[in-house]
């Protein structure tokens, strides 16, 4: 098997398995009854991802947990983050929190190199 | 699809609405596309890159994927790794399930296609656990979704082009994949709206470096089973602090009849 013919069965693999654990639920109609408890259990799971999709890219410096990178004085994108999110706590004004924390990522690296 | 939600009104306008809350997002997830777009040239063609962010449209399990076909890993792992990285969109489908399990097959299909993150964190957002879906406004809220999702799509899928064909021309130093961890930081803070909320985000965040160094991505899964067991403790035993307490009492009065 080419190596081309490999990436392209990866591909459609993986777009079998998106599709089927994305819609697992739904494809399965009203053959599953969801109680009342079970939806409001779910009502964590989006604030959660977001958390754990966020964090370890955030705290994490080349990938490991050190104390340097949990520290936000040395970790630039962790003292970005904290400011940029205290910006939006109080504004609720998007492209300005983006702004400053980039803006301060960005001063805050070239200052430390 | 669009043809059906269109024939009325209120799906239209809540498409619409969609598209308007989905807008602002769009330039800093772009930015993170762009990135991902760059980081699959790496090991991908061009033309096998632009299929696979048009056909898998999951950047996490995309990005977890390319360093095991670097490897030449056999394909179970990329499959496996496929799975346990996508298994919060299987929560998520739970969820949609009571909405939309009764829409024609392909149309939960599609659905589930683009049920991604950011589409379905701002659906949940807009219509709560306490406004069920129900034959009245099942329009309505699929046109929502639609709005958000096909929005989101559309400018993940060009900016995840610009950034197969073009990511060279930007230095990876810039890191301007960071507006994106920006983006879901200000999708996140809204969300933290009661004592339980917080209490079952600090769970998550415990659990997801906790587990940071397992295999496959798994502790994104762990994170939202650690996030769902603290807050539903909270629920039973603290229903006055979460305003879930007459949501409870109703439940128990239908129960009764």
């Amino acid at each position: 098997m080419s190596n081309d013919t490999h990436i392209w069965i990866i591909i459609i693999g993986m777009t079998l398995v998106t599709i089927i654990t994305r819609s697992l639920f739904l494809i399965m109609g009203t053959t599953v009854n969801i109680s009342p408890t079970v939806q409001r259990a779910l009502r964590f799971a989006p604030a959660a991802t977001l958390i754990a999709l966020i964090l370890p890219s955030v705290v994490t410096l080349n990938h490991a947990l050190t104390t340097t990178s949990i520290n936000p004085v040395t970790n630039p994108k962790f003292a970005a983050c904290i400011v940029a999110g205290v910006v939006f706590f109080y504004t609720r004004h998007m492209m300005l929190m983006i702004g400053v924390g980039m803006t301060l990522y960005t001063l805050l690296r070239f200052f430390a190199a | 699809m669009l043809k059906h939600l269109s024939s009325k009104p209120s799906a239209r306008a809540a498409f619409l609405e969609g598209v308007k809350t989905m807008l602002p997002l769009v330039l800093p997830f772009a930015a993170y596309a762009f990135v991902t777009g760059m980081a699959m040239t790496k090991v991908l063609s061009p033309a096998a890159a632009i299929a696979m962010t048009m056909l898998v449209y999951a950047a996490s399990s995309q990005l977890a994927a390319l360093p095991l076909i670097a490897a030449h890993l056999p394909m179970w792992t990329i499959f496996f790794s496929a799975i346990s990285v996508n298994l919060r969109f299987t929560i998520f489908s739970a969820a949609m399930q009571p909405r939309f399990g009764t829409l024609p097959f392909w149309r939960r299909l599609v659905l589930g296609y683009l049920n991604g993150d950011v589409a379905y964190v701002l659906f949940s957002k807009r219509y709560s656990a306490q406004q069920p879906t129900t034959t009245e406004n099942s329009a309505e809220h699929e046109g929502y979704f639609f709005g958000v999702a096909l929005c989101n799509w559309f400018f993940w899928q060009i900016a995840s082009i610009c950034g197969v064909l073009f990511g060279q021309q930007i230095p990876a130093s810039w890191d301007i994949g960071f507006a994106g961890t920006l983006a879901l930081l200000a999708i996140t803070i809204p969300l933290l709206v009661d004592a339980a909320g917080v209490l079952a985000m600090l769970a998550a965040a415990a659990m997801c470096l906790v587990g940071l160094d397992w295999p496959y991505r798994l502790n994104i899964v762990a994170a939202v089973f650690a996030a769902t067991i603290v807050g539903v403790t909270i629920d039973c035993y603290f229903p006055h602090r979460t305003g879930m307490k007459n949501k409870i009492d109703n439940d128990t009065n239908i129960g009764n009849k």
